[in-house]
């Protein structure tokens, strides 16, 4: 049954915050360490009670923080991409704030050995050239993926596939080579969009001409000017996008998005600033959704090198930081503190009660003791130059590293520069970040197995690398949640890194514009529901 | 001609010079490319072969040399795109902002530094000083917000940024305007002090004693003899100011969403796209020189002395 099984890997994220907070303006959030509830709410997902009738028409003015240099579905990594892919490109599947729906396959099943998901794709779906999708795209599409000379920076999440067979125009096949829980998650994210081979011949999938089926069509693409989308006519949701298109624009300064929105340049800004959000919130002519992030911001140490190769001198700087405090000074206090695992507490997969609640210096300064460094030592710390807050993280982990006698030299250099550094192992500790996914087991995978390609602390846990591995097949989504938690447990006492903080993205819009549905996954799926009120 | 050939070994110069700046610089376009995710040795292998950065170095420069001297600047490593397409899309709204800066900077400079000249230690000169000094030290970025914040957010007269082609004429002068100023203004600045101070000096020659002494009034003095040998100087300035216009407006074009090259090449710097900030460096030289080379051919009009010579 389709159903049960969408029902079974339902990553709930904050998807009971979104509920929770679709009411009152005063709710605060539900659950997780910001319980308390304050005057304003913190978390606002979509607007208040009935809007009315959606109405079709109008051009929706958005502006964002960069050009998106690739568009390619299964090449990029950037946010901006992402953001246009997500309506001009579909995948089998699609994930609503956590939940895995039905898309371009309306229907799939598994078998009970996890080993074969059968997909029935949905008829009547056209590719924006006009050629109708078959099982045959689906193959394409995932074995491109797969190809090393397509240069998928997400390749290797696909390694599990064995085979893809078609046995008829709308059934499509996955073999597997293990069970893979996160599987279904992996077909619902845009990186696994199915596009249009004859686009792919013709030129490739970064130039002016997609190769999706989804609700909107690149227009105009004008490099670091604009990227035009219009409503995809025959898009096979009826009535479907309401907007005639959307016109996004690009600016880099914190300030000049701010005034564009203020002053009424555009109608949507993605992602305002932290220290503007109160400004904004303050401005009647707007309103603002958010609350929620999807970035996970830490500290890692390399375990390969002394002294963060002993536990108890990991220990004592988890025990140091004073959580709230980074999260005060990083990002004007917008986010959740990571007081245990890498999962905010509202989060799938993570532990809800503090491990570190507020920093313990005494207890950090007896297991550095014990550790054989009474007095403390120096060190460095990596911290990418250009993310203003990931500087202002470093800085305060800085001033509380001192107060137990660690002294921590800031080294802010280019992430060009810092990543090569971080991946060769050249450094004693980095601050930095990740994206959430959709299935917690990519970032538990690759940023923490000792296998993991991201796991530049160098650190090799068996309990941990374990549990991994046993959750990813297990299909019963309680079972496989209290896997994590207790893999978070042992990042959290043990690790290689210290989680800080999340952090809490805004979008402010005009009054007009309706039908807004955040997802923090994050996800832009919703902008095929907006609609504008005039 | 000379003059045209010497700028030859200048240009392969800074060829080289951008070529082992960028790769002295550590990270390439692949970690660029694959920052955020899983590094996939594979995948990473595959990108470098493809963008030829496996080979050695030297190998690259003569390749680039060579496709250089058949007047191909290459393909952008992230867009695939020819970089002279590149550059070409970015080169309308840089010319066009840099011209119109030009333009604002003359209007307000020229004026205010003859008054200025002419009202010696006096109101206007003061004021005139006052403003300039304002608009020298003054960042640019400040004055974009300033501007921003009053003429779009405040007032609503102007939209705060953004860029439209040139097929809608309105919007796109109404988007012109405020970066124009912003960045007219320190131009403005140092123009006004110059011609200022170029003025006072040549109202001290002997030749306009004479003219005075003619008994011409004094507008014809200072338009038909003195002004017009003031403005050599000016015109020197002017050079170099223009060369700072196309390539140095990376702050204005970021604070206004303007499109031009400025902020096309920061981005390729941090994306590493190493044919992309060669063929840009490459322009932006080739234009300093060409540049000069103008204002050398307007001296010639300006100076009737320097023809003979």
């Amino acid at each position: 049954m389709p159903t049960s099984i969408a029902r079974s890997i339902v990553i709930a994220l904050a998807a009971a915050l979104v509920v929770a907070c679709s009411g009152a303006p005063t709710a605060g959030p539900a659950g997780g360490a910001s319980a308390t509830a304050t005057p304003v709410a913190k978390v606002r997902m979509q607007d208040d009670g009935t809007t009315g009738t959606p109405k079709s028409g109008g051009r929706l003015k958005m502006l964002i923080r960069l050009d998106a240099t690739e568009l390619d579905p299964h090449k990029t990594n950037e946010t901006s991409s992402y953001l246009v892919n997500e309506s001009t490109y579909e995948s089998l599947l699609e994930a609503v704030s956590g939940e895995i729906k039905a898309s371009l396959a309306e229907s799939w099943t598994v078998t009970p050995d996890g080993l074969a998901y059968t997909f029935k794709l949905r008829p009547n779906v056209k590719f924006h050239s006009g050629r109708p999708l078959t099982s045959a795209d689906v193959k394409y599409s995932i074995e491109r993926i797969m190809d090393a000379a397509t240069a998928s920076p997400r390749r290797a999440n696909y390694a599990g596939i064995n085979t893809i067979e078609t046995p008829d125009a709308s059934t499509a096949v996955f073999k597997l080579r293990t069970p893979f829980a996160p599987f279904l998650a992996l077909m619902a994210t845009s990186g696994a969009s199915i596009v249009d081979k004859g686009v792919v011949d013709a030129g490739g999938l970064n130039g002016a001409v997609d190769g999706g089926t989804g609700p909107f069509v690149v227009k105009e693409r004008v490099k670091g000017q604009q990227i035009v989308l219009d409503k995809n006519p025959s898009y096979w949701r009826s009535g479907m996008p309401y907007l005639d298109g959307i016109t996004i624009t690009f600016n880099p300064d914190d300030n000049a998005r701010t005034a564009a929105v203020k002053s009424g340049t555009v109608d949507f800004l993605w992602r305002a600033a932290p220290e503007f959000i109160e400004s904004l919130k303050a401005d009647s002519n707007l309103k603002w959704y958010g609350g929620i992030g999807s970035l996970s911001l830490h500290m890692v140490v390399n375990t390969k090198k002394k002294p963060f190769d002993d536990v108890r001198v990991r220990q004592a700087i988890f025990h140091a930081l004073d959580r709230d405090q980074i999260l005060a000074v990083a990002n004007s206090g917008l986010g959740t503190t990571l007081k245990a695992g890498y999962l905010p507490p509202d989060r799938w997969g993570s532990i809800k009660e503090p491990i570190y609640d507020r920093p313990d210096t005494a207890k950090a300064k007896a297991l550095l003791t014990e550790a054989g460094y009474p007095t403390g030592f120096k060190t460095t710390l990596l911290v990418i130059s250009t993310s203003a807050f990931q500087v202002r993280s470093a800085e305060a982990e800085q001033q509380q590293l001192k107060a137990i006698g660690i002294d921590v030299e800031l080294k802010p250099v280019e992430a060009t520069v810092a990543n090569p550094a971080i991946a060769a192992g050249n450094f004693d500790m980095y601050q930095s970040g990740f994206s959430m996914t959709l299935d917690p087991d990519e970032i538990f995978s690759r940023a923490f197995l000792s296998t993991g390609g991201n796991n530049y602390g160098k650190w090799s846990d068996p309990e941990y690398d374990a549990l991994i591995v046993k959750a990813r097949a297990q299909t019963d989504r309680a079972e496989r949640e209290k896997t994590y938690q207790q893999a978070e447990r042992i990042l959290a006492t043990r690790g290689p890194a210290a989680m800080t903080w999340a952090s809490a993205d805004f979008d402010v819009v005009q009054k007009k514009v309706m039908g807004y549905k955040g997802d923090p996954t994050p996800g832009y799926r919703f902008y095929r529901e907006l609609w504008l009120n005039q | 001609m000379t003059r045209v050939l010497a700028t030859i070994p200048v240009l392969l110069g800074i060829v080289l010079l951008a070529f082992v700046l960028m790769r002295l610089v550590p990270g390439d376009v692949v970690d660029a490319m694959l920052a955020e995710s899983a590094q996939d040795p594979l995948v990473a292998a595959e990108l470098r072969r493809v963008f030829g950065l496996d080979r050695p170095a030297p190998v690259q420069l003569l390749d680039y040399l060579g496709g250089l001297a058949r007047g191909d600047l290459g393909t952008s490593l992230r867009t695939g795109r020819p970089v002279l397409e590149e550059i070409g899309a970015r080169l309308p709204a840089t010319l066009e902002l840099a011209i119109a800066a030009l333009i604002v900077s003359l209007i307000v400079a020229i004026p205010s530094g003859v008054i200025s000249a002419t009202r010696r230690n006096r109101l206007p000169d003061y004021a005139a000083r006052a403003v300039s000094l304002f608009g020298l030290s003054v960042p640019n970025f400040w004055l974009g917000i300033l501007l921003i914040t009053l003429f779009a957010v405040q007032l609503r007269l102007l939209p705060s940024g953004g860029f439209a082609s040139f097929s809608d004429p309105v919007t796109n002068l109404k988007l012109l305007i405020m970066p124009a100023v912003t960045l007219g203004a320190s131009i403005a600045a140092v123009t006004m002090r110059m011609t200022r101070s170029s003025l006072l000096e040549v109202l001290e020659q002997e030749y306009v004693r004479t003219a005075r002494s003619k008994g011409l009034r004094e507008r014809s003095v200072i338009y038909g003899h003195a002004l017009r040998n003031a403005l050599i100087p000016v015109v020197t300035i002017l050079g170099i100011q223009t060369g700072r216009l196309l390539g140095g407006t990376v702050v204005i074009e970021q604070v206004f969403g303007w499109p031009g090259i400025g902020s096309m090449v920061v981005r390729a710097i941090s994306q590493r796209d190493y044919p992309l900030i060669q063929g840009s460096v490459v322009f932006l030289a080739l234009t300093f020189v060409l540049v000069n080379l103008a204002v050398d051919i307007l001296y010639l009009y300006l100076d009737p002395k320097l023809r003979r010579g």
